[in-house]
């Protein structure tokens, strides 16, 4: 499983915002997707997969919260993924 | 892709017995070359995964560029490099450091911005170094490293000692014109080095196929009679190869090679970059151009060796790396200069048994310098004359203004070397040497010619003690001729005072008297930091009083050149001479003036002048620069800052007018501070 969380992109250190997500709960994702659109100093930009494997959101869109919170996880088996949605 | 070579290589029997042999040797790599080159690339590979993690986190400071895509490039030349020979990167340099065997505890400390890092903290990601490793600095200037790698091959040639340099670059930096300097320093003089050009097809967000005019950058080798090669980037064992070959060749005397590796930019240029500028298709292009993968399936290896290993080394590396002690913010001016306690006191200076020359003593210092100390090298254009020809022309014309006239003869081709016009190639280059072992005196002709380098001084030479963390000295010379007078107009005649005085991590002395001049010039060639040398044309014919024997003056150190009550002349270089004459003629009017000459604009002896200041409660700063933000305006400052109490007066400038300098004679005079401008100055305080 890897951790999602709200990355930081550059210089910026500053609160920023989960616009939307690219991809439904449990969908099927692969390295290099993009996984959900984050503002960062009034800029968008999509944030992509870093991995193989199934997507499980944690967060809203619409989260205005600082860098390195979770938002979610990449499982790396359905099973896992519905582990973590505890069903 | 197939390996290309520019120009075409010559058939096998007609390439030099050893290098063929050496080739020979490498085709169908030993499995073990390849297993431990795998190991590399994973090494390299996971911590670049593990920095883009912890990146994300917010915790890392500042901005960071990784190596995804080139590690084979990193550990297929570094295989072929002992710990003495020596590299220089760039903004995507954590690579390269890996290759080259630095710490990988220290470097995350150095991306955390911490105290234990290698840098102290002073560099981070973009400025990292390990000069224990023979790792000379990644470079925050794209083409910044080039002129460096150039200079510490000219190290290993000056001193014979069988090193040899690799500079690693981008492709963005084969549009710099540094690179072009460096390549024909490097092929005129057979230099032991190897140009790596990783080219992963973009310079940040421009496209190669936009912004280089040629397919292969290697091509561009033809235009400097150079080998050049392009290999497969991604491929560790076509890599590995080449760079033998190019090592081999270095090593051997057979001079330089431009060795290009087409890589694949697998991320951003940094991380978090958005890359909106890049196709989908052509990034998934690049993910499968992965050097790591390639050479496991190559393998058909499962897993690569070592790979537990690598990977508790690197936990052990982000456990503890981002844990290092913060520095100290009192410690913020720390190791911007070589400390004064690593060096001798200053060779007390015998009496003066003769008249010389300013020129003369220049000449003298440069003579006694180069004789004690076989690491002394001098280089700049012009400097012996004639180069190549032998008999009566080489060395004949012995500096612009004879300075170095007589030195090829004495010490040789090797330790003086006349440069083709290239000035951030032979600046970079003398700022590599001095990172490397010799102690270059560098000959830029004017002052006005130092716009051409400035990159080299203000970025490299200047700032690299401080930051990487104090682990070097710069110990080098740029002699420069300053000053108008001489109607050589605009772009002959600058000071540039404040420009080098306003570079912390430079020195700058301006000396007045060939005594001066003789024990200036030999302090600052044994100073462990790279002092700018001006002198003033105006007085090159001047005469004084000179010791013959080798002797130094402090740097950093005012004089007080006629002791006074009334008002202090604070003059600098040339002006000092102006600031005499001025004092002679107000002595006549009953006013005892006293003149300080500067000699030393950084460090300034503030203590010496606002001593003066404080007794005789009146100053007029004398110098030649512009007005607007010139040297006047900082010595004034200091003054005001330290002896207002004790002013009478507003402190006075006289300086040079706020224009270039002119051409036409009755301009440049009146463009030119004169004693009669400190007279009127004086007249104005009564």
């Amino acid at each position: 499983m890897l951790e999602l969380i709200l990355p930081k992109t550059g210089i910026y250190e500053g609160d920023v915002t989960l616009i939307e997500w690219l991809v439904a709960e449990g969908g099927e994702v692969a390295i290099g997707d993009p996984l959900f659109l984050m503002e960062s100093e009034k800029i968008e930009m999509e944030i992509e997969s870093d991995t193989d494997g199934w997507l499980h959101r944690e967060a809203e869109a619409g989260l205005e919260a600082p860098i390195g919170t979770r938002i979610g996880a990449i499982a790396e088996t359905p099973d896992e993924r519905a582990a973590l949605c505890g069903n | 892709m197939e390996t290309a070579t520019h120009p075409p290589a010559a058939p096998a029997a007609a390439q030099a017995g050893a290098a063929a042999q050496a080739a020979a040797d490498t085709s169908g790599l030993d499995r073990e070359v390849l297993l431990a080159g795998l190991e590399m690339m994973v090494r390299i590979r996971s911590f670049e995964d593990r920095v883009q993690r912890e990146f994300a986190r917010g915790e890392m400071p500042g901005f960071v560029h990784t190596y995804h895509g080139a590690e084979a490039v990193a550990a297929g030349v570094c295989a072929h490099l002992s710990e003495d020979d020596l590299i220089t990167s760039t903004h995507r340099g954590h690579g390269h450091c890996i290759a080259k065997g630095c710490d990988l505890e220290a470097m995350v400390a150095e991306l955390y911005g911490r105290e234990t890092g290698l840098c102290a903290g002073r560099g981070g990601s973009m400025h990292i170094a390990d000069f224990s490793r023979g790792m000379l600095g990644a470079n925050a200037i794209v083409g910044g490293g080039i002129a460096l790698a150039t200079g510490a091959a000219l190290a290993a040639d000056t001193l014979g000692d069988g090193r040899v340099a690799v500079a690693f670059f981008g492709d963005g930096a084969a549009n710099q014109g540094v690179l072009h300097e460096s390549l024909n320093l490097a092929a005129i003089w057979r230099l032991p080095v190897v140009y790596v050009c990783e080219n992963n097809g973009w310079a940040e967000s421009t496209p190669a196929g936009y912004a280089t005019s040629v397919v292969d950058v290697s091509s561009r080798a033809v235009a400097y009679g150079i080998v050049g090669v392009t290999v497969a980037g991604d491929d560790f064992e076509a890599v590995y190869t080449a760079a033998c070959d190019a090592v081999y060749r270095a090593r051997a005397g057979e001079g330089p090679t431009l060795l290009e590796a087409k890589v694949a930019r697998i991320r951003g240029h940094y991380i978090g970059d958005p890359q909106q500028y890049r196709p989908r298709a052509e990034r998934q292009e690049a993910r499968r151009r992965d050097p790591v993968a390639r050479l496991v399936e190559q393998l058909g290896t499962e897993a690569a060796p070592g790979r537990d290993a690598v990977a508790s080394e690197i936990d052990a590396a982000f456990e503890r790396g981002p844990r290092g002690a913060w520095p100290d913010p009192g410690t913020v001016e720390r190791d911007v200069y070589a400390p004064a306690a690593s060096q001798r006191a200053p060779v007390a200076a015998p009496p003066a048994d003769r008249e010389i020359t300013f020129l003369e003593a220049v000449h003298e210092a440069l003579r006694a310098a180069m004789a004690a100390d076989d690491s002394v090298v001098v280089l700049g254009e012009d400097i012996s004359g004639g180069g190549g020809l032998g008999g009566p022309h080489e060395g004949a014309m012995g500096g612009t203004f004879g300075a170095t006239r007589g030195l090829l003869e004495a010490f040789g081709p090797q330790r003086v070397r006349d440069t083709p016009i290239s000035e951030a190639g032979f600046v970079g280059a003398a700022t590599g040497a001095a990172l490397a072992g010799l102690r270059p005196v560098v000959d830029l002709m004017w002052a006005s010619f130092a716009p051409l380098c400035f990159d080299q001084i203000f970025n490299q030479a200047a700032k690299m003690r401080y930051m990487f963390g104090g682990q070097t000295a710069v110990p080098l010379v740029l002699r420069m001729a300053v000053g108008a007078g001489l109607r050589a107009a605009g772009q002959h005649s600058d000071t540039l005072y404040t420009a080098f005085a306003g570079m912390p991590g430079l020195k700058v002395v301006a000396p007045s008297t060939p005594a001066d001049a003789k024990g200036l010039l030999l302090r600052a060639i044994a100073d462990d930091n790279p002092v700018v040398f001006l002198e003033h044309m105006g007085l090159y014919r001047t005469t004084g009083p000179v010791a013959a024997a080798p002797y130094e003056v402090a740097l950093g150190a005012a004089a007080c050149v006629r002791p006074g009550d009334d008002v202090s002349l604070v003059a600098v270089g040339e002006c000092t001479l102006r600031a005499l004459d001025a004092a002679e003629q107000l002595a006549g009017e009953g006013v005892s003036a006293e003149v300080i000459d500067v000699r030393s604009i950084a460090p300034l002896d503030a203590e010496t002048i606002c001593a003066s200041v404080a007794r005789t409660g009146r100053a007029v700063v004398v110098e030649e620069s512009p007005r607007r933000c010139g040297l006047a305006a900082e010595i004034a400052a200091v003054i005001s800052e330290n002896t207002f109490a004790a002013l009478s007066h507003p402190v006075a400038r006289v300086t040079a007018a706020n224009s270039p300098v002119p051409f036409s004679p009755p301009l440049e005079d009146a463009w030119l501070p004169t004693a009669a401008d400190i007279l009127s100055a004086v007249r104005a305080m009564a």
